[in-house]
């Protein structure tokens, strides 16, 4: 009778379901759209769908000055905009062999970890909304305000600054800028302890995160995956370490690494991450050097001929400039390497095989934002 | 999980040309390097890539496993593939580079060796009208597909929509 029955279901054509998610979906981060083909709850393939935001930043800056093109790259990754820039700047430096003061790598540098700071709490929020917590969202967005107050002193804007210049910084740093991050330094690890006995501990988000889309170096490394994403894979690697660049070697600061390879160690890892810019910045802002905060570069910038490839760490991953100079004052070609193109690239195979609930919270381990992806 | 630590190492440009040069021999592939701002690059013949890029991945001791990204840059007269490697194991970085011919460029897919590759060729191939042969999915990505002719190629030029503008109308 039994063994009828599972004839019976084997002789049935096995239909799958399509079923369309996004563009416009608060767990998609921004626009971005996948197709899911299920079987009950579990997805069989996944195909995503991106351009929602392409802007077509590469050909733009073919038609623009260097300086001209600075303040788009704000506009990649909007949660971690200094880095952007800074990846930019030095990728021009490159080409130009020029090298910022050390008093502007400092400050390039605050910039860069206190980004890392923003753009990490906006995973911790992100990643509790996933979850169905709404309260990390709050927390996590109050916090990131008082870096966005402190970048007001700082840069004038809040997510686009247009403050790294090529050749050091637009302005030099305030005083007031070291106490709001001393008052900041005080109140904000008592505060993520608060959050981390809230959240990380919290049966129901381990239960959620822990086990559910396991990744293995080997294969992260064929997709092309970098920072997080590959650190939370027991993977030692940082670019500020391994390249160090803008004087991040003169820093102490751990590298955080998973050792099972799941979403919950890619979530500890960027927790982790918190901690350590915050010594990073700690100490830039102790060890100040003294000294210009600019060097003197031409009016019209034009680097010779030649082309390179720059990379550092952003809030994401691995950004890269590609930038190819004819000697004149645009760029003849400029390519962008983005983590969140890698990554999205990499989400069917992470994402098959799981449950419709567990690819959301795969997507948000990764941490995309749209702008950077789609370009 | 074990952990694996990469750290700081000094790197020579020397040490991968002496390291890449006899293995790429053996395999039958003709590489002229050259170097420029500490990096190195590798020209080789376009029918050569996908070997290349497999040798690349597979050599133990040069372990190339990680892409960068790759692109296309269009020198009018003929495009140029860029394909940017990375070894973890040796800190190495290389950038390898192809010439296409420029009014019908055709380029093996390396999608089957660097999974990574696979929208970066697909970006490429609508951006710059390249035939990427072999490729599992080449189908429109970031565009909707409906522009005439390849955006970043340099004969392509950016369309700027005159409006005239009209004032609103008076409210009486």
């Amino acid at each position: 009778m039994y063994d009828e029955a599972e004839i019976l279901l084997d002789d049935l054509p096995k239909d799958y379901m399509e079923v369309n998610f996004g563009p416009h979906h608060p767990s998609t981060h921004g626009v971005f759209r996948f197709i899911a083909k299920i079987d009950g709850e579990r997805i069989i393939d996944i195909d995503p769908v991106i351009g929602y935001l392409h802007r077509g930043i590469e050909k733009i800056a073919e038609n623009r000055t260097y300086v001209q093109f600075k303040p788009l790259v704000d506009r990649l990754d909007y949660t971690g905009g200094l880095n952007n820039e800074l990846c930019y700047c030095l990728a021009v430096e490159k080409l130009m062999d020029i090298e910022a003061p050390p008093r502007a790598q400092a400050i390039r540098v605050i910039c860069a970890e206190l980004n890392r700071i923003a753009a990490h709490l906006i995973f911790f929020g992100a990643m509790g909304l996933e979850t169905g917590a709404f309260t990390p969202l709050l927390f996590g967005f109050l916090d990131r305000e008082t870096i966005l107050n402190i970048f007001e002193i700082m840069a004038g804007g809040r997510l686009t600054f247009n403050y790294i210049t090529i050749g050091g910084v637009r302005e030099d740093i305030r005083s007031t800028v070291k106490t709001y991050f001393d008052k900041f330094n005080k109140e904000f690890p008592v505060k993520l302890k608060r959050y981390e006995e809230l959240i990380t501990g919290n049966e129901i988000f381990i239960k959620r995160l822990k086990n559910v889309g396991i990744l293995k170096k080997e294969d992260l490394f064929n997709w092309g995956a970098s920072g997080p994403t590959l650190r939370g894979s027991g993977v030692k690697f940082d670019i500020r370490k391994v390249e160090p660049y803008s004087g991040y070697e003169k820093y102490d600061f751990d590298i955080p690494v998973g050792t099972n390879g799941d979403v919950y160690d890619r979530y500890l890892v960027r927790m982790e991450e918190i901690k350590q810019s915050m010594r990073i910045v700690a100490q830039a802002l102790d060890n100040l050097p003294s000294g210009d905060f600019t060097v003197k570069v031409p009016r019209i910038i034009k680097p010779p001929e030649g082309e390179v490839y720059v990379r550092n760490e952003g809030t994401k991953g691995e950004i890269g400039f590609y930038i190819v100079s004819k000697g004149d004052k645009n760029p003849y070609r400029l390519k962008i390497r983005t983590p969140s193109f890698s990554h999205i690239n990499m989400l069917n195979f992470a994402a098959s095989g799981n449950y419709i609930a567990d690819a959301i919270v795969i997507l948000g381990s990764f941490d995309t934002v749209m702008g950077s992806c789609d370009r | 999980m074990e952990i694996i630590n990469y750290e700081y190492k000094k790197t020579d440009n020397r040490d991968v040309i002496a390291a890449i040069q006899p293995k790429a021999e053996t395999a039958g592939v003709a590489v002229k390097f050259s170097e420029f701002k500490e990096q190195l690059f590798c020209e080789i013949d376009s029918a050569d890539i996908k070997k290349f890029c497999s040798l690349l991945n597979s050599d133990a001791e040069l372990s190339f496993e990680y892409i960068k990204f790759l692109t296309a840059v269009d020198y009018v007269e003929y495009i140029e593939m860029v394909y940017c490697l990375y070894s973890f194991k040796n800190n190495w970085s290389i950038i390898i580079k192809v010439k296409l011919d420029g009014r019908k460029p055709v380029v093996d897919s390396v999608c089957s060796i660097y999974r990574g590759a696979d929208w970066h060729e697909r970006e490429t191939a609508e951006m710059f009208g390249i035939d990427i042969m072999d490729h599992p999915n080449l189908k429109h990505l970031l565009l909707a597909g409906d522009e005439d002719g390849y955006p970043l190629r340099k004969n392509f030029e950016i369309k700027w929509e005159e409006r005239e503008y009209i004032p609103p109308e008076k409210f009486e």
